[in-house]
């Protein structure tokens, strides 16, 4: 239901924005169909953008589980990008496939988890909220990327990692489909399928994901059962490092197959677009993944006539009417600004009020 | 308010508020059906009936936090409309409801005015003003309030006078409680009882749902009684004539077919044979913070001890002590394994909006992972045995929040039994509950105790500790001043629970006046 609402208000702002352009709000929508599900390259190019945003929304959403907004995969995924590039092309260059592109994945994976770490033990050992913690995470990690690409990481002159070897990178759609040739599509996206459904029935089937949802739900609850909660909210956050760090399969190693700044930037805020709009499910996840990845691309296809940023404002057009439309949300997202305004004294030090 | 009717006006200017075949329904069920209801000026009208018979409803319905689905409700002599809360308070009915609604960093005066500031020319806000008018409110109640202290630092006592007090402040005529008892220990409940009498001799209409039979049998001079969403009577109460046998008919219409279930349960446990049970748990001068004192405590397998005490004089430091929440700041603790049942079974008993499988094992999952990974199948079992063991409706899907007080509880006891645990905490284990629930519950921690733990029931319902314990024990300002049979009588029990030395010398700071001392 809110799902439609979000849809239904996209639509209604996209004909305003467009007819406010002065352009034909029925000529832009076909234009808009056509640049992206019209062709196997449009939607190539959809699934292209949608990878790391499924990546990343999977990220959020498993934090979000465990009542934790995590607002910090965008400076995850720049960190893991990073450190995929350097690894990536650190490595002989004969490494077989089936060694470099998991030795790669997982330096890019611990980066992230590593990144993540900090906000994750501020919150668990000193209680600092995660949603300030992770801001200002984003930008140390944007400052400190450009710092080491610039300082020694990087090509000299360039602000770009060497290319990763061979075996590294992620095998293109079109290798085996050919008729998704020229776009940037790669087997990433499968990968990244796979991790949501792995994900989700994690939550179900396993001890860790079902205390989490458990958690999310009533720590203290938890708490009073003995169920070691800080840890787990670590825990939760770190692995949410970790799937952020894993959409640079889709930039990194799925196209460029170097990194250089500002890769992938915005895909770690996109994520929570997608993580708002999943819901939580498998399929709410994919298909958010695919309609923000489709909003991306149709920004693109319309350019010509109508600037790219119209599809921005869609984005955020959508999450409002989702978060109005849900009450759930609606209580996620305000505790999440309130709470730690609010409730200043709980933890250390607590009763000392003059 | 005070404007003459002619005569003859005087019947109907005594009805406050009334419902004319009110229906509600709640998804699929009718939480109310066809009630008609008058509520009058100047007495108490106690509503009873079991958890989810549609008291809280109906009175809501009153108070208009809700609308009827069909059916009206009239306030003074005219419908209520529009149906909302604001015109309800503007037309002099509120409600206090079972969990308050303060805002904790506020202080009491700031809640009390809160929505219905005074304000000066320019809006400004008149807070003198306001003080003095909630001073007076709270002399005409014959309570102090500390005005200027933060709610979070407050008593559930004083926090519920701050509520009536709001509602007063609003100019209600017609104050509706919903279980204002549940969370007060008998002297307190002693306290608003004489408050609530104050308000009903001035005029006001009063309306209180309770559980508890004695506060009907004591205070009530109206009561009405709810079964499954109708209304079975309402009726006066004749103190003249045979009270026992009037509460008597209010007890059987509560509980309709299951009344007077008798059973084995009711008899309390043979008396401790003293060389018999090994002790289960030994405290020997303990310190907790600043909460608890010097308590020494022993409990033997097989028994049930009772801990009575005011809320706020150490129980909560002796649960989380006993639950190896906190660690004694001084003296020692040997405990055998230890389950707890927690006093706040919404905050901390359960996660109200997971399923009863998931609450049912709540903290158990260690048990049913291998390598991290849950075997379904046997958790299923194990949480369908639990469940049907606990007598709470039996889907286990449906979440903890869509069951009734009693159930909930139903589940949080469950677990905590299913434990096999030596020692078993039970924090007010009935707070809230029905009276058939309560009973079942009743009999699972004797049943307990007959299979060898030992229990420790801390309550602040003096009838339950009678029934359940061989000994009770009173906490006062964090020391057990006193161990006692279950034979001692409420006015003996009450005065050490206040700290209160000789019966004629009461403190002056004593915070419930009006306590059956």
């Amino acid at each position: 239901m809110p799902a439609v609402a979000g849809v239904a208000a996209g639509w209604l702002a996209f004909c305003l924005l467009v007819w406010a352009y002065g352009a034909s709000p029925r000529d832009m929508a076909v234009l808009l169909a056509e640049g992206t599900w019209g062709t196997t390259y449009g939607a190539g190019q959809v699934l292209f953008k949608a990878t790391p945003l499924l990546f990343t929304g999977l990220a959020v959403d498993l934090a979000l589980r465990a009542g934790l907004f995590n607002i910090g995969a965008e400076g995850q995924l720049a960190v893991a990008s990073l450190a995929a590039g350097v690894v990536g092309s650190r490595l002989p260059a004969s490494t077989p496939f089936v060694i470099a592109l998991p030795v790669t994945v997982a330096a890019a994976m611990a980066a992230g988890a590593s990144w993540a770490a900090v906000p994750a033990l501020l919150k668990g050992r000193l209680g600092a909220h995660e949603v300030i913690s992770t801001i200002m995470m984003n930008r140390i990690a944007e400052g400190l990327v450009g710092l080491l690409v610039a300082s020694g990481l990087g090509l000299t002159g360039t602000v770009r990692t060497p290319d990763v070897v061979p075996g590294a990178r992620m095998p293109r759609l079109d290798a085996v489909f050919p008729a998704f040739r020229g776009s940037a599509a790669s087997f990433a996206i499968v990968l990244a399928v796979i991790a949501t459904a792995l994900v989700m029935i994690a939550h179900q089937r396993s001890r860790f994901g079902r205390e989490l949802g458990l958690i999310g739900l009533n720590p203290r609850a938890m708490a009073a059962e003995k169920v070691p909660v800080k840890r787990r909210l670590e825990q939760a956050l770190i692995a949410s490092g970790a799937l952020a760090g894993a959409a640079s399969l889709g930039t990194v190693l799925g196209y460029k197959g170097y990194f250089e700044e500002g890769l992938g930037a915005g895909a770690g805020f996109g994520g929570v677009a997608v993580a708002l709009l999943g819901r939580g499910r498998f399929w709410g996840l994919v298909l958010a993944a695919l309609l923000f990845g489709t909003l991306q691309q149709g920004g693109l296809a319309l350019n010509a006539h109508v600037p790219k940023e119209l599809m921005d404002v869609l984005q955020g057009v959508v999450i409002c009417a989702v978060a109005l439309a849900d009450a759930r949300l609606r209580d996620v997202v305000t505790s999440a600004v309130v709470r730690p305004i609010a409730k200043p004294a709980t933890g250390a030090g607590g009763a000392g009020v003059t | 308010m005070a404007a003459a009717n002619g005569p003859g006006g005087e019947e109907t200017q005594l009805e406050l508020a009334r419902t004319r075949s009110v229906t509600k329904r709640c998804g699929t069920t009718v939480a109310v059906r066809a009630v008609s209801c008058a509520f009058r000026a100047g007495e108490i009208h106690a509503i009873c009936g079991e958890n989810g018979a549609g008291k809280t409803t109906l009175l809501k319905l009153v108070a208009g936090m809700s609308a009827p689905d069909s059916g009206e409700v009239f306030v003074g002599a005219s419908k209520l409309d529009p149906h909302t809360p604001k015109e309800a308070i503007a037309r002099g009915v509120a409600m206090v409801l079972q969990h308050f609604a303060l805002v904790p960093v506020f202080t009491a005066l700031e809640n009390i005015i809160l929505g219905a500031e005074p304000a000066g020319p320019l809006g400004v806000l008149d807070l003198e003003a306001a003080r003095a008018r909630a001073k007076r409110i709270a002399e005409e109640l014959g309570v102090t309030i500390p005005l200027d202290t933060r709610v979070e630092e407050l008593g559930i006592g004083d926090r519920q006078r701050i509520e009536i007090a709001r509602a007063l402040f609003r100019d209600a005529r017609l104050v509706i409680l919903d279980e204002p008892t549940a969370v007060l220990t008998k002297p307190e409940a002693s306290a608003l009882y004489t408050t609530l009498r104050r308000l009903a001799s001035d005029g006001k209409g009063i309306v209180v749902v309770t559980h508890k039979m004695d506060e009907v049998r004591r205070h009530a001079d109206v009561v009405s009684v709810m079964r499954r969403g109708e209304l079975v009577f309402t009726r006066p109460l004749d103190r003249a004539g045979d009270v026992d046998a009037q509460i008597d008919a209010v007890t059987s219409a509560i509980m309709g077919a299951v009344a007077r279930r008798s059973s084995d349960h009711d008899r309390p446990l043979p008396e401790r044979d003293e060389a018999t049970g090994e002790a289960v748990l030994v405290m020997k001068d303990v310190d907790v913070g600043r909460g608890l004192f010097s308590a020494s405590l022993t409990l033997h397998a097989g028994e049930i001890v009772g801990v009575a005490g005011v809320t706020g004089n150490g129980q909560t430091e002796l649960v989380e002590l006993l639950a190896g929440d906190v660690a004694p700041s001084r003296g020692s603790v040997v405990a055998g394994a230890t389950a707890v049942i927690r006093e706040d079974r919404q905050s901390e008993g359960l996660v109200l909006d997971a399923s009863l499988r998931d609450n049912l094992l709540l903290g158990e999952l260690d048990r049913f992972a291998r390598w991290g990974v849950l075997d379904m199948a046997s958790l299923d079992r194990e949480a369908r045995a639990r469940v049907e063991r606990s007598g709470a409706p039996s889907d286990l899907d449906r979440t903890a929040r869509s069951l009734s007080g009693g159930n909930q509880q139903k589940i949080v006891v469950t677990r905590a039994l299913a434990r096999d645990a030596k020692v078993i905490v039970a924090a007010q284990p009935t707070r809230g509950v029905d009276l058939a629930a309560s009973l079942d519950i009743h009999a699972e921690l004797v049943s307990a105790a007959r299979r060898g733990a030992g229990v420790l029931v801390i309550s602040a319902d003096l009838d339950e500790l009678r029934k359940l314990a061989t000994r009770i024990l009173i906490l006062s300002r964090g020391r057990f001043v006193a161990e006692l049979p279950p034979t001692a009588s409420d006015d003996e029990i009450g005065r050490l629970m206040l700290g209160v030395a000789g019966a004629h010398d009461p403190q002056p700071n004593d915070p419930s006046p009006g306590a059956d001392v």
